[in-house]
């Protein structure tokens, strides 16, 4: 049974999987103001991340601390190969649904 | 603030979260947007952390699920948006308050609060020398009872059983010091004893400390602070047991002292730490023979005594001893000797910062109370459609825990900003004012503040609302409540008044101090002066062959001192001519002490044709000829020195105006006073001058007698006073050069500008009326805003009723009228509350102030019309709107 995705986690896992080694906070953020033109807030990506390590759709790891961020480490975030197929599931489910309906491109 | 991002999770999220925080927040700080647009940012990305984290650890806990529900932050959010004129009010209002008091309590955990850095401060006590005889001295005025031990004394108090330890210290003093064959430098040097660091907690990291021989022997031994073996030693672990030179430069003699141990970081005691500490048995036996040594010193109270029974028993030890003059001890808790001058203004200004949140409260329950009339329709629609009164309640109970979250984080943003700005013109006579800092204690500070202000803010009103009788506000059919008395809110409006008199009082009152004290004659233009501080290095004596072929003489004496006086004078005036030829410099001269920097000597002087009267204890100045040309005093009477006044007897001196007035009833010129320096030796001054008294430590001090004598008669000139036509500041550095060029034997020890040094004096009067001036300035806008926001609701609320006068033949004036009689009673109500008040509040100023009484009738009238005029400037936009009302608009609504 593959796991239920909300729309944002959909977006942050997308944004994980175009980020690759580079996804923590800040680039996740950015690309998700980038591509979409939201404007999250910090609090609410954090949020989701754990909601979806608790998954297990995400793993972390923690990097080395950096000067820019006032000496502390960033979080590291990767898609764990159960969040590569439910984001898979999702987004075929989307493309399905969506197969012949006018009005979309 | 970051611990509010801990909420609901782990050490390692709120780390990276606080981190990715940083990160973009130094990103966001552009000079086009400025680092405030960055800082809101940041706070509001805190806060909805917070409420994300909060609501992340409530999922799925039962007990609390039902509290706490994102709908309603999102539905306060909305209203927010849809009233962004309330809720930033309210929000502003709250975060004043708090950034106001939260950085006032930094400051004064960090200065006060703070334990000392001591194992167990409270048991430590400073021992003072008191030497009543001395009382009437005026060169002891302030430190007759703060003096200093001899060696016999200190042994008597060792003995004492109510003391686990007494141990001494000399206050460390500079010395210009030769390294080898290293260059003259001014160093520090401090002597302790063995007892120091174990009374005090210090460890020795390497090495050992001073033992007993050290203490009573002339060892010669050396203990190191860290940062010394650091940076002159290059912190060799070898450096125990080496001996190193230090030639006294002046002197021409050496100490050699063996290093036996270094000390652990960040030793610190009575201000800045010496370099290097010495031991105190150097004079060995001749210091208790003689009754020598000058000890400060710090006792450690046994288990059982107080501070009272210790002082009874050092008392009569010390007492015991026979001494020439009346001898005995006093006792002060470190505790108190440290902060204790700092605690009370610093507790005041506290309390001035707690009485500006409670204006800011008051006002927040008047923006409620306000805001609930508006929502009294839609709670009644709510609960007539169903809805729950707790559900409701819980509505409000989240409107404002989010109001007072962000209230509070605004708060400390604003609190970190106004503590940077507080330590920045704090002044250095502040205890620890470098270690204050926005920390999670003063966090909690801020948070609990919030949550109390939420308490008596949200409370009245949420009651209010809940109470709210469905059926009664849908018959009034959506027109909105008409009028009302509100009694509850007038005195909430009343009471701010009275808190912002208080306010404004104190901040009359310190603002007058300050200005008395800067309009205080200070005796001569301060301003684009520069003061070098120098020390002579090298022989005081000039030629060594001369003083050779000359020793053996009768007058030999007389030769030397001539000689000295020769060298110095000759020095000076080179310095002064070279110097005078700087581009920029107007006038440059020399002198033995300068105002604000340090105090002109004592000179015992008997004053002629007056032989019956005890001798006179005056103040001696040595200056050049050029000194009161260069200081920009007047001569009011009489001449300035000239190249005449050569050594011989007479001498010629000029006078203070004091000294005129004392001794010679103003009449001083061709006077004469004489002192007696050797028991064979008379010297005889001749009055040709007068000139206007100087400030000489602080602008509240009396004037003192004070004579000025030429350094062409006595030398000692040790500092130099540039006036320039430039800013003094761009001077100092052409000046160090021009000396090192003259003369290399003279080091410059500091440099300083004037209106550093008064500034200097009145640096905590100034720290006071400034933030007492913020305090009253912001307690008076919020009293304004808060009358004005009751006023503006009545105006509206009226409108009906003016509308029914208007069509009964009122002119507009008559509305203004009334809209002004409203307020005039309110503000009636809150000076009549707030006169007392601060007649009461303005009586613990008393010792602070300077030229003005705690209950000077015309401050109080100040400040009252101060108020006054913020009240009508409160009042004139709903006093406008009164009188512009439409009757035909009014009535048909």
């Amino acid at each position: 049974m593959p796991a239920y995705l909300g729309e944002f986690e959909q977006l942050v896992l997308l944004a994980l999987a175009r980020l690759g080694d580079e996804a923590y906070g800040v680039t996740i953020r950015a690309t998700l103001v980038e591509r979409t033109g939201r404007r999250p807030t910090f609090g609410a990506i954090y949020s989701t991340l754990r909601r979806l390590e608790a998954k297990g759709l995400v793993r972390s790891y923690l990097g080395e601390p950096q000067a820019v961020r006032g000496g502390r480490a960033k979080k590291h975030v990767a898609l764990t190969p159960r969040g590569r197929a439910a984001l898979r599931d999702a987004h075929r489910a989307i493309v399905l649904m969506a197969e012949g309906v006018g009005g979309l491109r | 603030m970051r611990w509010l991002l801990r909420i609901g999770r782990t050490r390692e999220d709120a780390a990276a979260l606080a981190g990715d925080l940083e990160e973009e927040r130094r990103a966001r700080v552009r000079p086009a947007r400025g680092w405030l647009a960055a800082e809101i940012w940041y706070a509001r990305q805190v806060a909805v952390a917070a409420v994300f984290g909060l609501r992340d650890s409530l999922r799925g806990r039962s007990p609390v699920r039902g509290l706490f529900r994102m709908g309603d932050v999102r539905f306060a959010l909305r209203r927010w948006r849809r009233r962004p004129g309330f809720a930033f009010t309210a929000a502003l209002t709250l975060a004043l308050g708090i950034g106001a008091t939260t950085s006032m309590f930094s400051v004064a955990d960090a200065v006060i609060l703070r334990p000392l850095p001591w194992p167990e401060p409270e048991r430590l006590v400073v021992i003072h020398g008191v030497y009543p005889d001395r009382r009437q001295d005026p060169a002891y005025a302030t430190t007759w009872n703060r003096g200093t031990l001899t060696c016999p004394m200190w042994d008597a108090l060792r003995r004492a059983e109510a003391f686990t330890d007494v141990a001494v210290w000399t206050p460390s003093r500079t010395r210009d010091t030769t390294f080898g064959e290293a260059r003259t430098e001014i160093v520090s040097v401090g002597g302790i004893s063995s007892g120091l660091l174990p009374v005090l907690g210090v460890r020795v990291v390497l090495g050992r400390n001073f033992n007993d021989e050290d203490d009573h022997e002339p060892t010669y031994a050396m203990l190191l602070p860290h940062e010394t073996w650091q940076r002159r030693f290059g912190g060799r672990s070898d450096i125990v047991g080496e001996i190193v030179t230090m030639g006294h430069a002046s002197s021409g003699g050496t100490d050699k002292r063996r290093v036996v141990g270094v000390l652990e970081p960040a030793f610190r005691f009575g201000g800045e730490p010496p370099e290097f500490l010495w031991n105190v048995g150097t004079a060995g036996e001749v210091c208790r023979t003689y009754d020598g040594g000058s000890f400060r010193a710090v006792a450690r109270l046994a288990p059982g005594a107080s501070v009272e029974s210790a002082a009874v028993e050092a008392q009569g030890l010390v007492g015991a001893l026979q001494r020439k003059e009346t001898t005995s001890v006093r006792l002060v808790p470190l505790v108190e000797e440290e902060l204790g001058a700092a605690a009370r203004p610093l507790w005041l200004l506290l309390g001035g910062a707690g009485l500006l949140l409670l204006v800011a409260c008051a006002n927040v329950v008047g923006l409620l109370l306000g805001e609930g009339r508006h929502r009294r329709h839609e709670v009644g629609v709510r609960l007539a459609l169903g809805g729950s009164r707790p559900r409701v309640i819980r509505q409000l109970v989240v409107e404002h825990a989010l109001l007072a979250l962000v209230g509070s984080v605004a708060g400390l943003v604003l609190a970190v900003w106004i503590t940077q700005t507080l330590v920045g013109i704090a002044p250095a006579s502040l205890p620890r004012i470098d270690t204050v800092a926005v920390d999670w204690r003063v966090a909690a500070v801020a948070l609990a503040l919030g949550a109390a202000a939420l308490l008596i803010s949200g409370v009245a009103p949420a009651w209010s609302l809940a109470r709210t009788d469905a059926a009664g506000v849908l018959a009034e059919g959506g027109r909105g409540w008409a009028s009302g008395r509100h009694l509850g809110h007038r005195a909430i409006v009343a009471a701010e008044i009275a808190i912002a008199l208080v306010l404004v009082v104190g901040a009359a009152l310190f603002g007058e101090t300050i200005a008395r004290l800067a309009s205080q004659p200070l005796g001569f233009n301060p301003a684009n002066l520069t003061i070098v501080s120098t020390s002579f290095t090298g022989s005081r004596l000039g030629d060594p062959a001369v003083l050779r072929a000359a020793q053996g003489r009768p007058d030999f004496r007389d030769l030397v001192s001539q000689l000295m006086l020769s060298t110095s004078t000759a020095r000076t005036e080179a310095l002064v001519t070279r110097l005078r030829a700087l581009p920029g410099v107007q006038d440059v001269a020399g002198a033995s002490a300068i105002p604000f920097l340090a105090s002109p000597s004592f000179l015992d002087v008997r004053i002629e044709g007056r032989s019956s009267e005890p001798v006179q204890r005056v103040r001696q100045q040595v200056v050049t000829d050029g000194y009161f040309a260069t200081m920009g005093m007047p001569v009011v009477e009489g001449r300035g020195f000239a190249d005449s006044d050569r050594p011989g007897d007479p001498r010629a001196a000029v006078v203070s105006a004091e000294f005129s007035r004392r001794f010679f009833d103003g009449r001083a010129i061709g006077q004469r006073f004489s002192n007696q320096w050797a028991p064979d030796r008379i010297s005889t001054y001749e009055i040709i001058g007068v000139v206007p008294d100087v400030k000489r430590v602080n602008l509240a001090e009396n004037d003192e007698p004070l004579f000025y004598a030429p350094d062409r008669q006595l030398g000692l000139v040790s500092y130099i006073v540039v006036r320039s036509s430039i800013d003094p500041v761009s001077t100092i550095a052409a000046v160090r050069q021009a000396i090192a060029e003259v003369d290399p034997q003279v080091v410059v020890t500091a440099t300083t500008t004037m209106s550093e040094l008064i500034g200097g004096t009145v640096a905590e009067e100034r720290f006071r009326a400034m933030l007492s001036a913020c305090f009253g300035g912001a307690g008076l806008l919020l009293a304004a805003v808060g009358l004005y926001g009751l006023s503006a609701r009545r105006v509206v609320e009226r409108r009906k009723e003016f509308g029914v006068r208007v069509a009964l033949g009122a002119a507009p004036v008559d509305l203004r009228a009334l809209v002004l009689r409203d307020a005039a009673v309110i503000v009636g109500a809150g000076l009549l509350v707030g006169l007392p008040a601060a007649f009461v509040a303005s009586q613990v100023t008393r010792a602070l102030l300077f030229g003005v009484t705690p209950t000077a009738p015309h401050v109080f009238l100040i400040a009252a019309g101060v108020l006054g005029l913020a009240a009508l400037a409160a009042m004139l936009a709903p006093v406008r709107r009164a009188g512009r009302l439409d009757p035909v608009v009014a009535l048909r609504e």
